[in-house]
C-alpha cells in the first residue's frame, strides 16, 4: 500500500475522508470478521450496562407520534427517500412498541403545509395506526411543517388523561424550518405545565428550537446518520422513560375478563360496530358492563375501565425485575467448556475472549446468549432451572 | 326599536346627518347602529351589525356625501352628512363613521355565526351523530338541548383544536409569475392563502384593501397594483398618485421605528452595519442610515428585503397577542371595553428583558457547565411475593427434608414404570352412559344458538337495526357509567337524569324492537338478551348507590338527633357516646 505522508498542516477536511478502514486488523488467519464482531460487541455491551435498575419508570404510557410530512422528506439522502424509509421503521416500531408495551396507548399526527392533522387517535390496537401508516406512504409530502399546531393538536388530546399516566410526545422531523403561526415558546409553556415528555429525532441536523423543547420538557434530541442508526434511534424510544418526578402514584381499576364464560349471551362487539360485527359469543365480556370487546387489551367503551389480560401485565415484570448483569471473565479463569445456554463449545480465540457469568447461579454464558438474555428473554436460564434458586427469591 | 332597555355606551356621535329629509343624529354603539331625529328621543333607525351586509359610500364626484347600510334582506338605509361647515368636513365626518362602522362590523362578526348552521354542518358531516340524532331526540327520549351539550359536546372535542396557519418566509417568492410569451403580459397566480399571507404581514395593505375593493376598484386591478408597487418590483413611479405610496409611507416610519430601537440597544455592536443616526424622513430613498455600499439600488433592496422579514415576524407576534386578547375578552364577555386596536395589556412576553439578564444569558454556555443528572424516582419494591406468586395463604408448606424428597421421587419413578391400565375398573357402567348423555345433549344445546339456524347469519336488515340499537344503546349507557362515581351534586343530578333516560329508552325502544324481532322476523327472543342485561346491571348499580346514599343519610338524620339531645342534656359523657358510635358505624 502506497502510504500518504500525512501534511502536518493539513487540516481534517483537507486531508480527505475519515480512514475509517485503518481501524480495522486482519488476525493471524487474515480474516476480518473478529475484528469486526469485537467492535460490535463493544458497543452492545456499553448501551446495556448504561440502563440502570431501580429506577422507577412509567409504564402506563400515552404516546404521540408526529411525523414531518413536509417536501424535506423527499430527499433521497435515506433509500428510496426520506418517506418511505421513515414509513417502514414506524412500521415495525408500532408492532414492537404494542407488544413490549400492552397497556400503552399510541396515536400519530402528521404535519404538512403549515397545518396538523391527527390521523389516528389513542388507543391500543395496533391495526388502526398500521392502516394509518400505510396510507400515508401514498400520501404527498410538500408545503412547511408547524411544529407549534402539531403540538397543540397534541396537546389538546393529552392534557384530559388521567395524571398517573406518562404523557410522551415522539416527532420525527426532517425539515430546517417550521412555519407557526405565533410564537412556539408559549405552546411549550403549556407542555411543560401539562408534564409531556417530548423527544425528537431528526433527520437533517440539529436545530435550536427543538433542542430547547426536549431539554425544557425531559426528553431526547438526537439525530440519525443513515437509516439503521435511525432505526436504533427510534427503538431506543420502545423502553419506558424514568418516570418523572410530579407524577402521581394511584391505584388504578383495572378489569380481567375470561375468555371462556358459561353462560355468556350472545352480543355484539362493541369495537367493530360500525361494520356489523356478528351476534355470537365469542370474546371477551367487560366484568363491569358486560360489553363485549373482541381483542385485548382494551379500554371498555361504556364503563371506562382497562381491560387487560394477566400476561399482558406479566410483560412489564421484566422492569421491576431486570436481569442484572452478567460479569465479563476472560475465558481462561472460567472451568466451563460450554455455553450454558446454547451448549456452543468454547473456542479460544478473538470471539471467545470472554465469557459471561451469572452471579447467582454461577452458570457461563456465551457473548451471543448473553446479548440475547438481556435483550429479549429477561430472565436467566440458569437459574430458572436451578430448583433451589427459583423457589426462593434471590435477595436484590 | 329604543335602547331604553340597555346602557349600551355610545362609541360615536355625528350631528347633523340627514335620514330621509329630515336632520338628525346618527350613533354608533356596541352592537347597534342608530339614528336619531332631532328633538326627539327615539330611534328612528335602529340596527344591529349582524344584520348589515355592508356598507356604501358615494362616489367622489357626487354633489351629496352619503353613506348607505345594505342590510342582508336586501333593505337599505341612506344617511346624508350635512355638516354645514362645508364638504371636506362632510367627507371626513362619513370617513370616519364609515372607519368604525367596518370595525365594529367585523368585532360583532367574530362571534358564532349562525348556530343553526354549525349544527346542521355537523350532523351531516357525522353519519354516526346523525344516527344517534334520530334515535334518541325524535322519540323524546332525550331533549334536544341534552343532546346537543353532551353528545355533540364530546363530538366535537374530539375534532381537536382549531389551528392558525402561519406566514411562510417565501410567501412572495412563491407567487411565480407566468409569462405569456406573445404579449409580454406577465401571470400571477394569487390564492387566497397569499392574500390572507399578504394581510398577515401588512397590515396597511388591509386596510387599502377594505377601503377600496369592491368601491373603487376590482380585485384583480388592486393587486395588479399591489404587484407594481413597491413591495414587489425595486422600480416605482413616486410621481404618480399611487395607491400603495401612503402605505410606503407608513412602512417607511415603522422602519425607521425598529430601527432606531435595535441601534440604540447598547448590547448590540453595529458600527459596521449603521454609520449614523438615521434622519426621520418621508422620502422613501433614503435608506434609514446603513451602509450598503456605492449602490443606492442594493441598498434600497436590501431594505425592502429586511422590512419585509420583520413584518413576518410582527404577524406572528402580533397573532399570539390577539390570540391574548380574545382569552380575555372570552374571560369578561360584560366588559365590552376592549377594542380591536386598544392597548393589550403587557404580558410576560412584553416585558423586556432588564440588561443584567441578557449580559448573563450572554456568558452562559451550557456546554461548558457541570451537567445536571436530573432526579429520578427510585424503585422500592415492598412485598416482592406478592408480585411472583398469586395471593394465597400466607403459611409456608412444611417443607420437606430433603431425604424425604430423594425417597418420595424413587417411590414416584417405581410405581409409574409399574402401573398398567385396568380400564374395566375406572368407573361403572350406568354412570358412564349417564356422562355420555349429559356431554351429548349439551353439545346438540350448544352456547352459540340464537334462534337462528347454526351457522347462519341474522337477516340483513334486522341486524343492520340491531347494530343501531346497540350504537345509541352504547352512548347512553356511556353517559350513564361516567357520572360513577358522584361526587358532586351536578354529577349526582347527572346520574339521575341519565337513569330516568335509560329508563325511558328502555321503555321505547328496546321493548318495541323485541317485540317485532319476534313478530316480523320470527327470531328467538333471545337476541337482545345481552343488551337486557347491560341495563339491568346499570340498573342494579343505580339501585345499591342510591340505597347506600339514602341510608348515610338515614344515619346522619338519626346521629344529628342524637347529638341534639345530648346539647339539650348538656353532658359531655353523652357527647362522647355518640362520636363513638359515629366511628364504629
Amino acid at each position: 500500500m502506497i502510504q500518504e505522508d500525512d501534511d502536518p498542516k493539513e487540516y481534517r477536511w483537507e486531508s480527505g475522508y475519515e480512514k475509517t478502514w485503518e481501524a480495522l486488523q486482519e488476525d493471524e488467519s487474515g480474516r476480518l470478521e473478529p475484528s469486526v464482531t469485537e467492535m460490535i460487541q463493544r458497543a452492545k455491551r456499553r448501551k446495556l450496562l448504561e440502563r440502570e435498575a431501580s429506577v422507577r419508570l412509567g409504564i402506563m404510557r400515552h404516546v404521540y407520534l408526529i411525523l414531518d410530512l413536509s417536501q424535506a422528506m423527499n430527499e433521497q439522502d435515506l433509500k428510496p427517500t426520506r418517506h418511505i424509509c421513515t414509513l417502514k421503521i414506524l412500521d415495525d416500531f408500532i408492532k414492537e412498541f404494542h407488544d413490549q408495551n400492552p397497556i400503552s396507548q399510541l396515536g400519530i399526527i402528521t404535519t404538512q403545509n403549515k397545518m396538523a392533522k391527527r390521523h389516528s387517535d389513542l388507543s391500543n390496537n395496533p391495526q388502526r395506526h398500521l392502516d394509518c401508516i400505510k396510507k400515508m406512504q401514498k400520501m404527498p409530502c410538500k408545503g412547511e411543517p408547524s411544529l407549534q399546531n402539531a403540538l397543540e393538536v397534541a396537546l389538546s388530546s393529552l392534557r384530559h388523561l388521567p395524571p398517573h399516566t406518562s404523557r410522551e410526545i415522539l416527532i420525527i422531523f426532517a425539515a430546517l424550518t417550521s412555519c407557526d403561526p405565533g410564537e412556539v415558546g408559549a405552546t411549550l409553556q403549556k407542555v411543560k405545565e401539562d408534564n409531556i415528555r417530548v423527544s425528537v429525532v431528526g433527520l437533517a441536523a440539529e436545530l435550536h428550537v427543538c433542542r430547547e423543547i426536549t431539554k425544557e420538557t425531559g426528553g431526547s434530541y438526537s439525530i440519525s446518520i443513515n437509516d439503521m442508526h435511525l432505526k436504533q434511534l427510534i427503538d431506543e424510544h420502545l423502553e419506558p422513560p424514568p418516570a418523572s418526578v410530579k407524577m402521581d402514584h394511584t391505584l388504578i381499576k383495572v378489569g380481567f375478563p375470561h375468555q371462556i364464560n358459561a353462560d355468556a349471551k350472545p352480543a355484539l362487539c362493541m369495537c367493530h360496530l360500525d361494520d356489523l360485527p356478528l351476534l355470537n359469543t365469542q370474546g371477551y365480556y367487560c366484568p363491569q358492563c358486560t360489553a363485549k370487546y373482541c381483542d385485548l387489551p382494551a379500554e371498555c367503551r361504556v364503563c371506562g375501565l382497562m381491560l387487560v389480560t394477566a400476561p399482558h401485565l406479566a410483560r412489564s415484570y421484566r422492569h421491576l425485575f431486570p436481569l442484572k448483569h452478567y460479569s465479563e471473565i476472560p475465558l481462561e479463569e472460567s472451568s466451563a467448556k460450554l455455553c450454558y445456554g446454547c451448549q456452543k463449545i468454547f473456542i479460544t480465540g478473538a470471539a471467545d475472549k470472554y465469557v459471561y457469568k451469572c452471579r447467582n447461579c454461577h452458570q457461563v454464558f456465551c457473548f451471543n446468549c448473553d446479548i440475547f438474555l438481556h435483550e429479549t428473554v429477561h430472565s436467566c436460564p440458569g437459574c430458572a432451572s436451578n430448583p433451589t434458586l427459583s423457589q426462593t427469591p434471590s435477595n436484590t | 326599536m329604543s335602547m331604553s332597555g340597555e346602557r349600551e355606551d355610545i362609541l360615536l356621535q355625528v350631528n347633523h346627518v340627514r335620514y330621509k329629509k329630515n336632520n338628525g343624529q346618527l350613533y354608533l354603539s356596541q352592537t347597534r347602529v342608530g339614528w336619531m331625529m332631532d328633538e326627539s328621543d327615539t330611534f328612528a333607525v335602529s340596527v344591529m351589525y349582524n344584520d348589515i351586509r355592508t356598507q356604501k359610500i358615494s362616489p367622489e364626484g357626487k354633489p351629496k356625501v352619503q353613506l348607505q347600510i345594505v342590510l342582508h334582506d336586501i333593505s337599505s338605509y341612506t344617511f346624508h352628512f350635512c355638516n354645514t361647515e362645508g364638504r371636506e368636513k362632510q367627507v371626513a365626518e362619513r370617513n370616519q363613521v364609515k372607519e368604525r362602522l367596518g370595525q365594529l362590523m367585523t368585532q360583532n362578526r367574530r362571534q358564532p355565526p349562525d348556530e343553526l348552521m354549525e349544527k346542521k354542518r355537523m350532523l351531516d358531516e357525522s353519519e354516526q351523530l346523525q344516527q344517534l340524532y334520530r334515535a334518541l331526540v325524535p322519540t323524546a327520549i332525550i331533549s334536544v338541548d341534552e343532546f346537543w351539550k353532551e353528545i355533540a359536546g364530546q363530538y366535537k372535542q374530539s375534532l381537536g383544536p382549531q389551528l392558525d396557519v402561519g406566514v411562510s418566509g417565501a410567501f412572495l417568492a412563491d407567487v411565480k409569475p407566468q409569462t405569456d410569451g406573445n404579449n409580454g403580459k406577465i401571470q400571477y397566480n394569487l390564492t387566497p392563502e397569499i392574500m390572507s399571507s399578504v394581510f398577515k404581514t401588512y397590515p396597511a395593505v388591509r386596510k387599502k384593501h377594505g377601503e377600496y375593493v369592491p368601491h373603487r376598484m376590482s380585485e384583480s386591478e388592486f393587486w395588479t397594483l399591489f404587484f407594481q408597487s413597491h413591495y414587489y418590483t425595486i422600480h416605482t413611479n413616486t410621481r404618480t398618485q399611487n395607491v400603495f405610496s401612503e402605505c410606503s409611507k407608513h412602512d417607511d416610519r415603522e422602519w425607521n421605528r425598529d430601527v432606531l430601537s435595535t441601534q440604540n440597544d447598547p448590547l448590540f455592536d453595529l458600527d459596521n452595519i449603521y454609520e449614523e443616526r438615521p434622519l426621520a424622513t418621508d422620502s422613501d430613498l433614503k435608506i434609514g442610515g446603513t451602509k450598503a455600499g456605492s449602490n443606492a439600488m442594493h441598498a434600497l433592496m436590501i431594505k425592502r428585503f429586511n422590512q419585509q422579514s420583520l413584518n413576518i415576524i410582527k404577524a406572528q407576534t402580533h397573532s399570539e397577542k390577539e390570540k391574548l386578547l380574545d382569552e380575555i375578552a372570552a374571560k369578561n364577555p360584560t366588559g365590552g371595553g376592549v377594542v380591536a386596536n386598544g392597548q393589550p395589556p403587557t404580558t410576560d412576553i412584553d416585558q423586556p428583558k432588564s440588561k443584567k439578564a441578557r449580559i448573563e444569558e450572554k456568558l452562559a454556555y451550557n456546554d461548558l457547565e457541570k451537567s445536571s443528572t436530573t432526579e429520578t424516582p427510585a424503585l422500592t419494591i415492598h412485598q416482592r411475593d406478592r408480585y411472583l406468586t398469586g395471593p394465597t395463604q400466607n403459611t409456608f408448606s412444611n417443607s420437606l427434608h430433603p431425604d424425604q424428597v430423594v425417597r418420595l421421587q424413587e417411590q414416584l419413578d417405581v410405581s409409574v414404570s409399574r402401573w398398567q391400565p385396568t380400564l374395566p375398573n375406572s368407573q361403572d357402567a350406568e354412570s358412564a352412559t349417564r356422562a355420555l348423555h349429559h356431554f351429548s345433549d349439551s353439545c346438540r344445546k350448544g352456547r352459540s344458538a340464537v334462534g337462528v339456524r347454526s351457522g347462519g347469519q341474522l337477516p340483513g336488515n334486522l341486524h343492520k337495526e340491531l347494530g343501531q340499537v346497540y350504537s345509541s344503546a352504547g352512548e347512553l349507557l356511556r353517559h350513564f357509567w361516567s357520572c360513577f362515581p358522584p361526587r358532586t351534586p351536578q354529577l349526582q343530578e347527572k346520574l339521575h337524569k341519565m337513569h330516568e333516560t335509560l329508563c325511558r329508552y328502555h321503555n321505547v325502544t328496546i321493548r318495541p324492537f323485541q317485540e317485532m324481532a319476534i313478530n316480523d322476523y320470527n327470531c328467538n327472543s333471545s337476541i337482545l338478551d345481552h343488551l337486557t342485561e347491560m341495563f339491568h346491571i346499570a340498573n342494579t348499580k343505580f339501585e345499591n348507590w342510591k340505597a347506600r346514599n339514602s341510608r348515610h343519610y338515614n344515619r346522619a338524620i338519626i346521629l344529628g338527633i342524637v347529638v341534639a339531645l345530648a346539647h339539650d342534656d348538656c353532658s359531655g359523657m353523652w357527647a362522647k357516646v355518640t362520636t363513638g358510635s359515629w366511628r364504629n358505624f
